[in-house]
């Protein structure tokens, strides 16, 4: 891990961060038996001054970002149809950008009484910015748009939790949450930090209304943390378990109404919102989906219906969701989405800011830098559900690669973050397709082995809607997405069919090398060799050498059918 | 601003220790709205109407301490969830106004929002306070899935755009088919004829149900889903153990539901999403490569078919893993087509489920290896990709 650069001094004293920071979980139990609030620094005139609410009328807005995935700077991308419905236009790139979203935020909260901004985790990783500067910039400017709170996205940990802890601790003016992580049993250094950062849940007082809102860091995705499968050693505590304790908890403080500020996931928000009382509104993310209307889930036990907002990824769009609130009841809901495109003016504090950062990696990476040109977008997932554009391009690259040069390769297709649009393509463009600093890992597999990792790629891809979830070279299979059967079939390797007592050599990344996404045939392996080639350089190694993409006659960068979905 | 939250002792823990969060003051702080007329109950709910219906309300701004506030200026109406008709903007004077609000297309429990947003002559505009008061609840009935398509523009519907809850428990609402990525499901009391079908999209094949299942409850993001009605992230729950009939696929009549050559979308719109059957059709010359249709074919995979009137269908066997090639066919008559009928766009399309549904001059067309699907070559919906 390369030492973080930063581009500018810390500050001395954190602008509005509590002095006190010891989560309220450490001493909960107290606080019942000693009951004595000394909120020292609220002004007692402005305590006084707010408005009893009772039986009234009170607008509530909360505005959402998720997922940013460090694409502070406005990036080229072609806008999905979904993307079109939800307001993001063709032609209207370079799309995303920190100070367009510091504008929308700005404009926004002159148009709110009482407001909040939450973001829903996952600000790290996806462009170069994260690369070179190691979430210093994510961090500093999620602070300079005026973010209340976080909750820690599994991204965060990806360059290692001291990172966060560090990162957080000089640039952090905000709330960073997650309740269901306790770090109170470790004895990693950085354990105490985060211990002493980060909060289960936090209770705001908004000119008489109070809002309690809970954290809910990631659990399905642990073992995507940077080093290995939860090397973090966290102890994570159920979600059952802790929601309804910390909203309880916020409810005796006064709560009139929670939130729960998610990156679990949109299936697991719509299932805490059906099963789990007291929380009346889940803001969440993880699964870069923006949901516009929002589903509403009926609570099993209350019959409340509670909104479960998703507002997208890569700073592609942000929420607004408006509650009116009469004596804790959520009366009636409002939710806007907005796009972040070139027609957002931008905020020129966040552009100074940016600047800094923006000049230096442009220096340092020569992000301008055209290096191929696409005739047609690449694409990262193939329209069938099979292998892809970009998934052939990339595995075939790593199989062949010098030093590499493998029978087989497979490489996970969530590795690969976004498609490349049409015209040129830059070093910029190849960061945001490929951000992870994964390298090449080469293993001994048996045939067996082999079956057994292509049957784990079909259940995988069949519970994501037969969309498979690798991409492979040297390998052609039926991905058989029968929910009762998942399983591949028809195996060939290279022009033969698998031989089950055979031994094949493997070319694929750390990540899953070492369990990642689920990878446990990978992970068990003993024949590992890390190569400590770049998959990114590799593959950015492949596009200048064919410069235009994709080639169909050669068949490069084509689908060409090697993952058959078979229904 | 936020004010940090610091225990003078420690061990003597706060109660109700919250980060304070609050701008400068603007009057009004509240606004109390009243609402006029018979609203309803949950259990007897006012029917569902894309018609307009108008309310009278009374409101009156409240500075802070729930005294009287004289505001005058605009307030802004807004109806959640359902359509307002007309200027969202009135005026409010000396801190009080009457009059009436029309809405339609509201369903399920509506409130009517006055907010001070803002003033509409902007000129003149005052700070705003956002103050916001609204209705008692409205209780209109959900809509059926044949009154929330039955609507003048065939691209659009009543409710869309909105988290779209259906009247379902007392219909009888089949599902007639399974796909990879969604269900398709007909109110059998609305006929497959009536706007009754629906195109149901659920990311990976659903699960726990089956062709023939009854639907218990429906709701989900009503979208057009380039011009087909479609609910997205749904929840759905089916009755135990309950099937019932699959309606047989409904004849399309040519000469009834085109002019011109065209089908018109207002009349096939009464047909969307059902299972539908064309009898006696010819695949036209522009299916030749070079042709008009052919660059379609090749990319989206859909080929026109043509009626003995010149109205021209679409026919999508991509997911259905047929061994036919249409451009092989030119010029040779279809006996029948059968399968979901979809709008993309100014296209009517069957989407055939397998070979039963292509009839040709020989017979049913051959399956290909696979086991039969309904998905077609459409761009891509949403698609979840954490990793």
């Amino acid at each position: 891990m390369p030492p973080a650069r930063t581009m500018a001094s810390r500050p001395a004293a954190w602008p509005h961060r509590a002095p006190f920071t010891a989560p309220l979980r450490t001493i909960w139990p107290l606080a019942g038996i000693l009951g004595l609030c000394a909120c020292a620094l609220i002004p007692q005139a402005e305590q006084g001054d707010a408005p009893d609410i009772s039986g009234q009328d009170v607008r509530l807005t909360i505005l959402h970002t998720s997922d940013l995935h460090s694409r502070l700077l406005p990036y080229a991308f072609d806008p999905s149809f979904t993307d079109n419905a939800l307001g993001l236009s063709d032609g209207t790139g370079p799309y995303g950008g920190m100070a367009r979203i510091g504008y929308i935020l700005k404009r926004e909260r002159a148009r709110s009484g009482r407001v909040l901004h939450l973001d829903s985790g996952d600000c790290f990783q996806g462009a170069i910015i994260f690369n070179e500067f190691l979430g210093e910039a994510e961090l500093r400017l999620q602070s300079a748009v005026g973010l209340d709170a976080a909750v820690i996205g599994n991204h965060e940990f990806d360059a290692g939790a001291t990172n966060l802890a560090e990162q957080y601790g000089a640039w952090g003016t905000f709330d960073l949450l997650a309740a269901n992580y306790d770090f109170r049993d470790s004895d990693l250094p950085w354990a105490n930090l985060l211990e002493d950062e980060v909060k289960p849940s936090v209770l705001y007082d908004l000119d008489g209304l109070k809002v309690g809102v809970i954290g809910l860091a990631n659990l399905s995705s642990l073992n995507s943390i940077y080093d290995e499968s939860n090397s973090l050693g966290v102890k994570v505590i159920e979600a059952f378990e802790v929601i309804p304790d910390e909203a309880a908890k916020l409810r005796s403080q006064g709560a009139d109404i929670v939130i729960a500020v998610s990156h679990m996931g949109l299936d697991d928000d719509q299932d805490h919102a059906r099963t789990l009382p007291d929380v009346d509104l889940y803001i969440g993310g993880h699964h870069h989906v923006a949901i516009n209307p929002p589903p509403i889930v009926v609570n099993e036990e209350t019959g409340q219906r509670i909104p479960v907002v998703h507002s997208g990824a890569f700073a592609k769009f942000v929420g607004r969701m408006d509650l009116v609130v009469r004596d804790g009841e959520v009366l009636t809901i409002d939710y806007q989405l907005f796009p972040i495109d070139s027609n957002v003016p931008e905020d020129p504090e966040i552009v100074d800011i940016l600047e800094e950062y923006s000049e230096a990696i442009s220096t340092n990476y020569n992000t301008a830098q055209v290096i191929g040109y696409a005739e047609s977008q690449l694409t990262r997932y193939g329209s069938t559900g099979g292998d892809s554009m970009l998934g052939n391009l990339t595995a075939e690259s790593m199989r062949f690669y010098p030093g590499v040069e493998t029978e087989i390769a497979l490489t996970n297709t969530l590795g690969i973050r976004a498609d490349l649009p049409v015209g040129d393509i830059t070093i910029d463009n190849l960061f945001n397709t490929m951000p992870f600093d994964n390298t090449i890992t080469t293993m001994f597999l048996s045939g067996r082995e082999v079956q057994e990792l292509l049957d784990y790629v079909s259940w995988r891809s069949t519970e994501r809607g037969c969309q498979s979830q690798a991409q492979v070279a040297g390998i052609t299979f039926d991905m058989v997405c029968n929910p009762e059967d998942p399983h591949a079939a028809n195996i060939v390797i290279n022009g033969i069919p698998l031989d089950l007592d055979g031994t094949y050599e493997l070319a694929t990344n750390d990540y899953i090398a070492h369990g990642g996404s689920g990878f446990e045939v990978l992970e068990r392996n003993t024949t590992q060799v890390d190569t400590g080639i770049s998959i990114r350089d590799v593959v950015k190694s492949a596009i200048i050498q064919y410069h235009t993409l994709p080639q169909v006659e050669a068949g490069i960068c084509v689908e060409d059918g090697r993952i058959n979905p078979v229904y | 601003m936020a004010t940090p939250c610091k225990p003078l002792l420690p061990v003597l823990f706060v109660f109700a220790c919250s980060e304070s969060k609050v701008g400068p003051r603007i009057e009004p702080t509240f606004i109390e709205v009243t609402l006029d007329g018979e609203t309803g109950s949950a259990e007897a709910p006012l029917a569902f109407s894309g018609e307009p219906a108008t309310w009278t309300l009374t409101a009156q701004a409240l500075d802070k301490n729930r005294e009287p506030y004289a505001l005058t200026g605009d307030l802004t109406a807004h109806v959640r969830p359902g359509r307002l008709v007309g200027d969202p903007k009135i005026a409010i004077e000396n801190g009080q106004w009457t009059g009436t609000l029309t809405i339609e297309a509201a369903f399920g429990p509506t409130r009517l929002w006055l907010a001070d947003e803002g003033d509409k002559d902007v000129d003149t505009a005052r700070a705003p306070s956002f103050a916001t008061g609204v209705s008692e609840a409205i209780f209109y009935a959900l809509p059926t899935i044949g009154e929330a398509q039955r609507f003048e523009d065939p691209e659009s519907n009543q409710i869309d755009g909105e988290w779209g809850d259906f009247r379902i428990a007392d219909r009888r609402v089949v599902i007639t088919e399974v796909g990879t990525d969604g269900f398709w499901a007909t109110d059998l009391d609305d006929g497959p004829a009536g706007h009754g079908s629906l195109f149901v999209y659920t990311f990976g094949k659903p699960q726990g149900i089956v062709a023939g299942s009854q639907l218990a409850s429906l709701s989900g993001g009503v979208q057009e889903y380039l011009a087909t009605t479609q609910l997205s992230f749904p929840t759905y729950t089916a009755v135990p153990d309950v099937t019932l009939p699959i309606p047989e696929a409904a004849p399309l009549d040519p000469a009834a539901l085109c002019s011109d050559g065209e089908v018109d979308s207002t009349l096939a719109e009464a047909y969307e999403s059902s299972r539908v059957v064309l009898s006696t059709v010819t695949i036209p010359e522009s299916m030749a490569e070079g042709g008009d249709d052919y660059a379609d074919y090749v990319e989206f995979g859909q080929w026109p078919v043509t009626a003995s009137n010149g109205c021209t269908f679409y026919v999508d066997i991509t997911g259905a893993n047929l061994d036919y090639t249409p451009p092989d066919h030119i010029g040779e008559t279809l006996p029948q087509v059968s399968g979901v009928l979809v709008q993309v766009w100014n296209k009517w399309i069957i989407q055939v489920r397998d070979s039963a549904d292509l009839v040709t001059a020989s017979g049913a067309a051959r399956s290909s290896s696979g086991a039969s699907a309904l998905r077609g070559r459409l761009p891509p919906r949403h698609r979840p990709t954490p990793r």
